[in-house]
């Protein structure tokens, strides 16, 4: 990362990116919920899948945000 | 700016005061949340929203495993077709209510209705059973939400005839 004007932005964006995960995890919760009281049990586990895989996605995205923010605090 | 406050600017050559360099964040300061915090709090309630789904997806496995009583239905045996009785399962705040079709086929379902557990009582005139506070209608054949505002269906009951006898022994949600 070149300046600290363009670590920003790339923290901004990959921010925007984890919450975009929140949001579709929130989603996908809401949906295993519905399915269940609906006794639609067959939905559970994809959403499952796709909840832990979306966490996953996070966790890599967050990591590598600290990683370069350490990265450009003491180059 | 107070004296306290003095943060060493360039402009000016006061030394700050010594815990200035213990307590470096200003009360206006504290009221912020940083990106960084920010983006932490997302990564926790991303990882608290799969353990979420994790638990929703296991309920179904924990309720197979559970096991159910076996009790006897005082009268089902002589239950006449297009009748029903009530009666209590698994505990005794669970109603029941079991209905014998036309054909002479006992079927037993929970009696609290999936809408908002008003007590559905047995139709005989349109062979459906029927929740009387909100008018839903679900079939007495597959305990089917066929009317009104119910959309799930009526958890049934499992019988089992063993000789004259029968009895109620598991729920089927």
């Amino acid at each position: 990362m070149a300046t600290s004007k363009q670590g920003l932005t790339l923290f901004n964006a990959l921010l925007f990116f984890v919450a975009a995960g929140v949001v579709v995890q929130t989603w996908l919760l809401w949906n295993a919920v519905d399915a269940l009281l609906a006794k639609r049990t067959a939905v559970l586990i994809p959403t499952l899948l796709g909840s832990g895989f979306v966490a996953l996605l996070n966790g890599a995205l967050v990591t590598f945000l600290f990683h370069f923010d350490r990265k450009l605090r003491r180059p | 700016m107070a004296k306290d406050d003095c943060k060493n600017c360039p402009d000016c050559d006061k030394k700050p005061p010594k815990w200035r360099s213990d307590f470096p964040v200003s009360w206006d300061e504290d009221n912020y949340v940083t990106r960084r915090e920010m983006v932490k709090f997302l990564a926790l309630g991303s990882v608290l929203l799969a353990g979420a789904n994790a638990i929703v997806a296991a309920i179904p496995y924990l309720e197979a495993a559970t096991t159910f009583p076996e009790t006897p239905i005082a009268g089902a045996e002589s239950l006449a077709p297009n009748q029903s009785l009530t009666f209590r399962y698994p505990t005794e705040a669970d109603p029941c209510i079991a209905v014998k079709d036309k054909a002479g086929k006992l079927l037993a379902y929970s009696q609290v209705c999936t809408h908002l557990s008003c007590a559905v009582v047995y139709e005989q005139a349109k062979d459906v059973l029927f929740c009387p506070c909100h008018h839903g209608y679900f079939s007495a054949d597959a305990g089917r939400p066929i009317g009104g505002p119910p959309v799930r269906p009526l958890p049934r009951i499992k019988l089992e005839q063993r000789g004259a006898q029968i009895f109620a022994v598991g729920v089927e949600v």
